[in-house]
């Protein structure tokens, strides 16, 4: 990749004899940072924010009283400018890019093209390029859902995210009761059957809800026991889950009273991020995935 | 890829009390930044920028000895911006870099609660993208 790539049109640029504040107006006005000095057609400097806080006054009123203040309109870009900008040219790999400023502390180079001038990149813009080029850090969802209220969208929502991230996800539902998991010694064959109808029946929403979305995608189905939102915190742990998607249920009557839902016990507990979703119908989550 | 993996333990930190002419020592670079640590506790992040805005203007009647004295008069805590951007352990890279960005901060410190384990510099991702953009090719 080079330098071209980074680069912005129209290119702002300044004169030598710019008064400061012009210039900062410019900068602002821009949303840029950086300014390359043009005499004629030809540069001789570069003027950064960080050189317009030198030039003006201090922030400490014991230092800002003895500023001169009547001269400050006379102060001009040349005054202030760094007078030997890094010029690389516009054919530069953004790795070479990278060692240079690396190497010796550029935070912004000048970028021509042939003879042109063809514009600034900063250290802001080679950051950016690693910025996209890692992946988005979702490596793994964990999807907690309730089946006594339906899965309700968390599924449908996990579903899309792990696609477009290539994360691994996990649909997680935690029986609110103090029996036995079938991992645990002394199960009955009853518990066990219960524990299998239930991760059959997460299996087989989660593959009516990919069906509704029109692609399909490996969701490992879990069944938990114990205090649901510990239980899916302590999960989410145990996994290195990077997002939990829960349902956010809207309390009504005399539930608003102080009882939390579990998305909102979740917050304080997890490891990671929570996305919760509010219930929505199922039909509205094929409709706007297409 | 996380934070925590190119978590630096051995960067240098100033203490509050300290002058602002300890901290142009250490802010030499334009982009130079250093975290503000009391007792391994966190306070804040002073950049070169929160430095030059502190120091007199080109257009001062101070001479430089005068400039000096000043310098050693004024503490860090003083000019300390009073928001500062961390990340935690797990925060990716990539969450990271975009922090960088929008924020505009050249590094990161890595805490955990107030404790400050680390930080995450500029430097450090260059070399990612060096060897990224390498191994790409």
């Amino acid at each position: 990749m080079k330098l071209k790539t980074l680069l912005r049109t129209p290119v702002i640029t300044t004169k030598e004899m710019t008064p400061i504040a012009e210039a900062h107006a410019v900068m602002l006005r821009h949303g840029v940072q950086y300014l390359p000095v043009l005499r004629g057609n030809e540069l001789v400097g570069l003027l950064s924010e960080i050189d317009l806080d030198h030039a003006a006054p201090s922030s400490i009123p014991a230092i800002r009283r003895y500023a001169w203040v009547a001269t400050m309109h006379r102060v001009t870009v040349a005054d202030v400018m760094s007078r030997r900008p890094r010029v690389l040219n516009a054919d530069t790999s953004v790795a070479d890019a990278a060692r240079l400023a690396r190497a010796d502390g550029t935070d912004a180079f000048v970028v021509v093209d042939g003879a042109e001038m063809a514009g600034v990149v900063t250290r802001k813009d080679l950051l950016g390029v690693l910025e996209h080029c890692l992946p988005t850090g979702l490596g793994h969802i964990l999807a907690a859902i309730s089946l006594r209220s339906g899965l309700d969208g968390v599924i449908g929502e996990a579903i899309t995210l792990a696609a477009a991230n290539g994360a691994a996800l996990t649909a997680l539902h935690v029986l609110p009761l103090t029996g036995r998991l079938p991992s645990t010694e002394g199960a009955t064959a009853k518990e066990v059957g219960r524990i299998e109808q239930v991760r059959e029946r997460i299996a087989r929403e989660a593959l009516a809800t990919m069906c509704s979305l029109g692609h399909t995608y490996t969701v490992t189905c879990e069944v938990g026991e114990g205090a649901v939102a510990p239980e899916i915190a302590r999960r989410a742990a145990e996994l290195d889950s990077d997002l939990i998607v829960v349902n956010k249920a809207t309390p009504r009557g005399w539930q608003r009273l102080g009882r939390r839902t579990i998305a909102d016990q979740l917050v304080g507990l997890a490891p990671c991020p929570v996305l919760a979703i509010p219930r929505t119908p199922r039909r509205h989550l094929g409709h706007a995935s297409r | 890829m996380r934070a925590a993996d190119h978590l630096r333990r051995d960067a240098p930190s100033l203490d509050p009390r300290d002058s602002l002419a300890r901290a142009a020592r250490s802010l030499r670079g334009r982009r130079d930044a250093v975290p503000v640590v009391n007792r391994s506790n966190l306070v804040g992040v002073l950049a070169a920028r929160d430095l030059a805005r502190a120091l007199p203007s080109i257009a001062t009647t101070l001479t430089v000895t005068e400039i000096g004295a000043a310098l050693c008069r004024v503490s860090v805590s003083q000019i300390l911006p009073a928001s500062v951007v961390t990340v935690g352990l797990r925060t990716s890279i990539r969450e990271a870099i975009r922090l960088m960005r929008t924020r505009n901060v050249s590094l990161l410190p890595i805490t955990r609660g107030e404790e400050m384990l680390g930080v995450l510099t500029e430097e450090d991702l260059l070399d990612l993208l060096a060897e990224t953009l390498e191994g790409i090719t």
